[in-house]
């Protein structure tokens, strides 16, 4: 059995942005990722991309869009049940809203419900809040964020959980990410949520464990040669 | 790709046992040495040039009035690069009056130390490791067993010890009353069969119970293009330490550790946690 592979979706934040100004930097992004990439629009101008999220409160958004929720600001269960959409949850492990996931899981409008550590919780209670989402709602698409987690963390459950996924891994990053997938044998791949194939992304050169003088040499991937 | 050493996930339930925190007092001896291991970050080599003089140690100095001294510590260490002027005998003063000064158990010096007062002074190891012992160390510290593959030595260290002139000096160490430190250095790449050739020389030492992993810092070393080890590697190669030497205590120094790496850590079966509290240079 091969590894369920890492997925790494890149994040592009809108907020205040001129809508001109902000369909270009779109554009830039997503060129800048193979055309894969994820925005969330925190405004109420949203442009046509192929993978998106809106956060507008108290304003409910369009049907057929992806609704980001977050811990701060929770939303009562029938305004999501009449919402025309799919929702995005944004989940802390101090409060996680059993009565939404009870009610809406298995269905078709959670689309993934992301976690967000905590300060000082700690790794052990982190893993077994995930561990108990896991067992309550089982095929729940889960991300964890890698901000809020920390690296050594986010390794740790990656390992742990083969099912989970990192979110908002930096572009700056995604080397740390890429020895991650190396480590445990996992493929990485670039993706996001439109439907569109993803693209694997090649580890990077390993130093060969032959002649230490070969090693002060720029590794070259045959990739690239 | 296939030699890569993988790590065995675990739960946080199947932590170990024990964490106990040392406290401990780093002194260095000095900074330069002759032998140039490209690992190493001591190994700083200063040419005897006008312009460059190697400077002379204050060890002995310290070891007589440095107010670090006088505070309390569960362990303290002596180690540094190999001096290029002064005799054995300065180095013998100076941990007699640190023992003397306080009485927290000394790990001084290490087999490559031990080697080098062998060749430049024509002693008998066995003589230096109960001088040693008279001085008040209580154990022979781990640097020479980074990693005992002689390939690899090759590379590395070809001035360093072989891992069998290493297993030597500790045997005798063992049999002087010195306890036995070994320690395992995680490259970045290390290798399953790497280990276990490692552990080979260990299991003929007798009375070793602490093995120290040593994640390599590539930081100011000749090695500093290959970058650190990756989490993973460390803590795979703890299990493959707890899988083979299941009495052996593992010790990790944990100075600037994220307090999650330090909680994985104790998952994975370290148990002797290292903390700097104070260091003399």
């Amino acid at each position: 059995m091969t590894n369920p592979e890492i997925l790494w979706v890149p994040c592009l934040k809108m907020n205040s942005q001129d809508p001109a100004y902000g369909d270009r930097l779109i554009r830039m992004f997503l060129l800048s990722h193979y055309e894969r990439g994820h925005v969330l629009f925190e405004t109420g101008t949203i442009c046509s991309t192929p993978s998106y999220s809106s956060l507008m409160p108290p304003t409910i958004p369009a049907s057929g869009s992806v609704w980001r929720i977050l811990p701060e600001s929770p939303v009562e269960l029938t305004t999501l049940q009449n919402f025309d959409g799919f929702i995005e949850l944004f989940v802390s492990p101090h409060h996680i809203p059993i009565t939404v996931l009870e009610t809406l899981w298995p269905g078709p409008k959670i689309k993934r419900v992301i976690l967000t550590r905590p300060k000082h919780l700690s790794l052990a209670n982190f893993v077994s809040a995930i561990e108990g989402i896991r067992i309550q709602f089982p095929g729940l698409g889960l991300w964890v964020d890698q901000l809020t987690t920390g690296w050594d963390a986010l390794t740790y459950l990656l390992a742990i959980f083969p099912d989970l996924q990192p979110w908002q891994v930096q572009d700056n990053e995604l080397d740390k990410l890429l020895s991650i997938g190396q480590q445990l044998g996992r493929d990485v791949l670039l993706t996001d949520f439109s439907g569109r194939p993803p693209i694997k992304i090649p580890f990077l050169p390993r130093y060969a464990p032959g002649p230490a003088r070969k090693w002060r040499r720029v590794p070259i991937y045959p990739r690239f040669v | 790709m296939e030699d890569m050493l993988r790590y065995q996930p675990i739960w946080p339930e199947s932590a170990q046992a024990g964490w106990n925190l040392i406290q401990m007092l780093k002194i260095t001896t000095t900074r330069s040495c002759w032998m140039r291991c490209r690992f190493c970050d001591f190994s700083h080599f200063v040419p005897m040039i006008d312009d460059h003089p190697v400077p002379s140690l204050s060890l002995l100095q310290a070891s007589q009035s440095h107010p670090a001294l006088a505070e309390a510590y569960d362990l303290i260490k002596i180690r540094g690069g190999l001096s290029f002027f002064e005799p054995w005998s300065y180095f013998r003063s100076a941990i007699r009056h640190v023992h003397k000064r306080n009485s927290a158990p000394i790990q001084a010096l290490s087999a490559v130390e031990v080697q080098h007062f062998h060749r430049v002074e024509q002693k008998p190891v066995q003589e230096v490791l109960e001088e040693l012992l008279w001085a008040g160390a209580t154990s022979l510290g781990p640097g020479g067993s980074e990693l005992l593959v002689d390939s690899w030595r090759e590379e590395m260290a070809s001035l360093r010890l072989s891992s069998r002139q290493w297993l030597s000096i500790h045997k005798i160490a063992e049999r002087v009353g010195l306890k036995s430190q070994a320690s395992l250095m995680v490259f970045p790449g290390i290798t399953e069969e790497q280990i276990r050739v490692h552990f080979e020389i260990f299991r003929e030492l007798k009375s070793l119970s602490v093995i120290e992993v040593k994640p390599f810092r590539c930081l100011g070393t000749q090695l500093e293009i290959m970058g650190n080890p990756h989490l993973l590697e460390v803590l795979a190669t703890i299990q493959l330490i707890k899988k083979s030497f299941p009495h052996v205590m593992v010790a990790m120094n944990i100075d600037n550790l994220s307090r999650d790496m330090c909680e994985l850590l104790q998952w994975h079966g370290v148990s002797r946690a290292m903390v700097t509290k104070d260091v003399i240079e």
